[in-house]
């Protein structure tokens, strides 16, 4: 190709130096123009390391697998020896008094206080085996005629029905459907000290912390007292000793409750929610909540209704956190049921236990919380561009005008 | 400072070895007004923002939430009665909080009968400009309009029906409204006459939340009317989604609903005695709320966009402009140049 040729492509053509003329204006224009790219391609460099999350809605696929329960609740008026936790769902399933198992209560005094761990008397639990047995080999307890013992006279040592513990006892009289109390005058609970620890703690509280496994169903948790049992007419407790205590009541702190994995062990998420958009409170949004009503709540009912919406979080070190976010509607009302002085057009349901329920269900939605860098490398150098060539095209409009206003007023021909 | 001149990156041409052109003026006055227009809808684009979907759980702790009903029911007033029953098992006497109104059944001009509204999620500037929060007004004594006492009767009205209005808060769980009429499944001091009971009706007003009476909702407008069955149990079931309204700094609160209607005829399902008659609005609360907002760039990241389109037209109008020169003159010869045509003014000494 001829150099003539190349000569009439040129687009971008030259002016000689020697007919280009430099101003001081000029200058500080192209030194301003160099700080303003500077500061913006240190915007964009911000803007490019920037961390977003996009939320993204899909259909939950983990219908089969479990969600973790975990919580950390305070009942101020309520001892540990009695408090129960139950897990029932629709589909049938149930765990019953499961506070033994992945679950650490602590005692607490009349100011709230820890005074104690609380493993050595539950009256939910099955002993530990540590309270004094009778050591007769042929003793056989009485049930006090929870079981039929008529025919014990008959029968070998082994084959004989017997109540050894108090515990048994306790057994005996659940499956007879009989209030059980404190114990009293029962010689085995008396033996093994059980009466008189259960009343010495009848003024303390408890805090219960520790987690579960649920099922991904419709369903409900609950804090009842006394143990557990059921029948053909429904799931019920042996509430003998709460209802005769009058200063017991399930007045409560939730000090966290959460579905699945807790967001906030992952470490980049502590104390950053602005990051995630302020998902992090509604992974928990009953963390810190006091209830406290201003009247005599022994016969009360507290219950919270959760739904919760299965949560992905995908951070952009490749960790996955698969968890919850739930929204909670409170509700309370007196076991007496009728009107109360809050609700005065309602008639609320009569019966039911003393305790705190929370009533869950699913959603079939997930979110996908993903994290994404705030721009694409393309979009980055497209804006670092952006921002060059829009910075040069002020500076050259910028100094066109100050060389003609410098012209116009002083009359230069050059400076 | 003279050292300054040397960082003059953009150094100038004296004039005298410029060469300007009425076609090169031309060429600059059309890009100034095309820059103009860029500029001006860059501007529309900025200020008016855009509309960006989000869907969050709810964080808050609710307890209640507000129901908002207007509607007419073809059943005189003595003879309803209206609760509401939820998941957590309360009955919430619903009568002691709306108004009920005596009044001549009809349908309303533009009422849709026996169909409901077309469901859509309204736009964020509408729902801003309807947004006007209102409360019910009071009771009235529509009897008293019409002068009883007049020996000609003919022209009275009958009164046949029952205006219900008014806003109710309800436990923020599943549950159900229902207006049926006296005994039918809860017992009362006295029974409705089942042959004049009619559950015919009309709903103008069917809202979840802060009562707003001009934001459209799916029942709003609507009717029910079966004139050979008036024993019919009417059921709705909806689903409400909360909805956050955001622009600049203004926020509406509201609760969308979906919806679908079934309807049972009395004799039909009698036997079963599941189904009493009466109109039922079951509802649902769904967990993610959706919010709606209008967002817009930082101001210099408006400037810095703006200046660069700018730039950037100007830059390519140059270009064109060169390379259409260079094509016409290498086509067309350069007396076809667009950027100099030598006239008696520019010509020089030697060329005179």
């Amino acid at each position: 190709m001829k150099r003539s040729t190349l000569l009439s492509l040129d687009a971008f053509a030259k002016t000689e130096e020697d007919v280009r003329v430099r101003t001081r204006a000029g200058g500080l224009i192209t030194l301003s123009c160099i700080l303003t790219t500077l500061f913006l391609l240190v915007n964009e460099w911000g803007q490019f390391n920037s961390v977003v999350t996009r939320p993204q809605l899909v259909v939950d696929r983990d219908r089969h697998a479990k969600l973790e329960l975990n919580m950390d609740v305070t009942f101020p008026s309520m001892p540990c020896d009695l408090v129960n936790l139950d897990i029932m769902d629709d589909s049938g399933e149930m765990q019953l008094d499961i506070l033994d198992a992945g679950f650490t209560m602590s005692r607490l005094n009349s100011e709230g206080r820890p005074v104690g761990d609380a493993t050595e008397l539950h009256v939910g639990g099955n002993g530990d085996g540590t309270a004094p047995v009778n050591n007769d080999p042929n003793y056989c307890g009485p049930c006090y005629g929870a079981k039929d013992q008529s025919q014990n006279e008959n029968l070998a040592q082994e084959e004989k029905v017997c109540c050894q513990d108090c515990d048994a006892v306790r057994s005996a009289y659940l499956e007879a459907g009989w209030a059980f109390f404190d114990g009293k005058n029962i010689e085995q609970c008396e033996r093994e000290g059980y009466v008189s620890k259960i009343n010495e703690h009848l003024n303390e509280g408890c805090r219960i912390k520790g987690s579960a496994q649920i099922n991904r169903i419709q369903g409900n948790l609950h804090f009842a007292p006394g143990k557990p049992y059921q029948n053909a007419y429904g799931h019920f407790h042996d509430t003998s000793l709460y209802d005769k205590t009058s200063n017991l009541n399930f007045n409560h702190i939730i000090n966290h409750l959460s579905f699945g994995k807790p967001i906030q062990s992952h470490s980049k998420l502590l104390g950053n929610d602005k990051r995630h958009g302020g998902a992090v409170v509604a992974t928990s949004p009953l963390d810190g909540r006091q209830v406290f009503p201003d009247r005599n709540t022994h016969f009360h009912q507290f219950s919270y209704f959760a739904k919760i919406v299965p949560t992905r979080y995908e951070y952009l070190d490749n960790v996955v956190i698969e968890t919850a976010q739930f929204s909670a509607t409170f509700h309370s009302r007196p076991l007496a049921g009728g009107r109360d002085k809050d609700h005065p057009n309602t008639l609320h349901v009569r019966g039911g236990i003393p305790g705190m329920f929370v009533f869950f269900e699913m959603s079939p939605l997930k979110v996908i919380n993903k994290e994404q860098h705030g721009q694409t490398w393309s979009g980055f150098i497209l804006n670092c561009i952006t921002s060059i060539g829009g910075v040069l095209a002020v500076g050259t409009v910028m100094d066109k005008l100050f060389y003609k206003a410098q012209r116009s007023i002083w009359g230069k021909k050059s400076q | 400072m003279a050292g300054l001149k040397t960082f003059d990156a953009f150094p100038k041409t004296e004039e005298q070895y410029k060469k300007k052109s009425t076609k090169g003026g031309l060429t600059s006055l059309l890009t100034y007004l095309f820059l103009l227009f860029i500029a001006w809808t860059e501007f529309g684009e900025y200020f008016g923002g855009y509309i960006d979907q989000q869907y969050v759980v709810d964080s808050q702790v609710r307890d209640t939430v507000q129901i908002n009903m207007d509607i007419y029911v073809n059943t005189k007033c003595d003879w309803l009665q209206i609760n509401v029953r939820d998941q957590t098992m309360d009955r919430k006497l619903v009568l002691e909080e709306l108004q009920l109104e005596e009044m001549p059944f009809f349908i309303p001009y533009d009422t849709k009968v026996n169909d409901i509204n077309e469901i859509i999620t309204p736009e964020l500037d509408e729902i801003l400009g309807e947004a006007i929060p209102a409360e019910f007004r009071e009771k009235l004594d529509t009897r008293s309009f019409f002068d009883e006492s007049d020996p000609n009767k003919a022209h009275l009205p009958e009164f046949n029906g029952c205006h219900v209005f008014g806003s109710i808060p309800v436990n923020r769980v599943s549950g159900e409204l229902q207006i049926t009429a006296k005994s039918l499944g809860y017992v009362a001091s006295r029974k409705a006459p089942l042959e004049e009971l009619k559950f015919n009706h009309v709903i103008n007003e069917f809202s979840f939340g802060d009562f707003y009476p001009y934001i459209d909702n799916p029942l709003d407008n609507t009717a029910q009317f079966n004139q050979d069955e008036p024993l019919t149990t009417y059921v709705y079931y909806t689903s409400v989604v909360p909805t956050l309204f955001k622009k600049l700094g203004a926020e509406v609160d509201t609760n969308q609903y979906s919806v679908n209607d079934y309807r049972y005829l009395y004799k039909d399902v009698a036997a079963k005695g599941d189904k009493m008659p009466g109109i039922f609005f079951k509802y649902n609360f769904e967990p993610l709320s959706i919010v709606v907002s209008d967002v817009r760039l930082s101001f210099i990241q408006f400037l810095v966009r703006l200046v660069a389109i700018c730039s950037f037209l100007v830059y390519c109008a140059s270009w064109i402009f060169t390379l259409l020169d260079m094509a016409l003159i290498t086509i067309m010869g350069p007396k076809w140049s667009l950027r100099y045509q030598p006239d008696d003014k520019t010509k020089g000494i030697l060329d005179r």
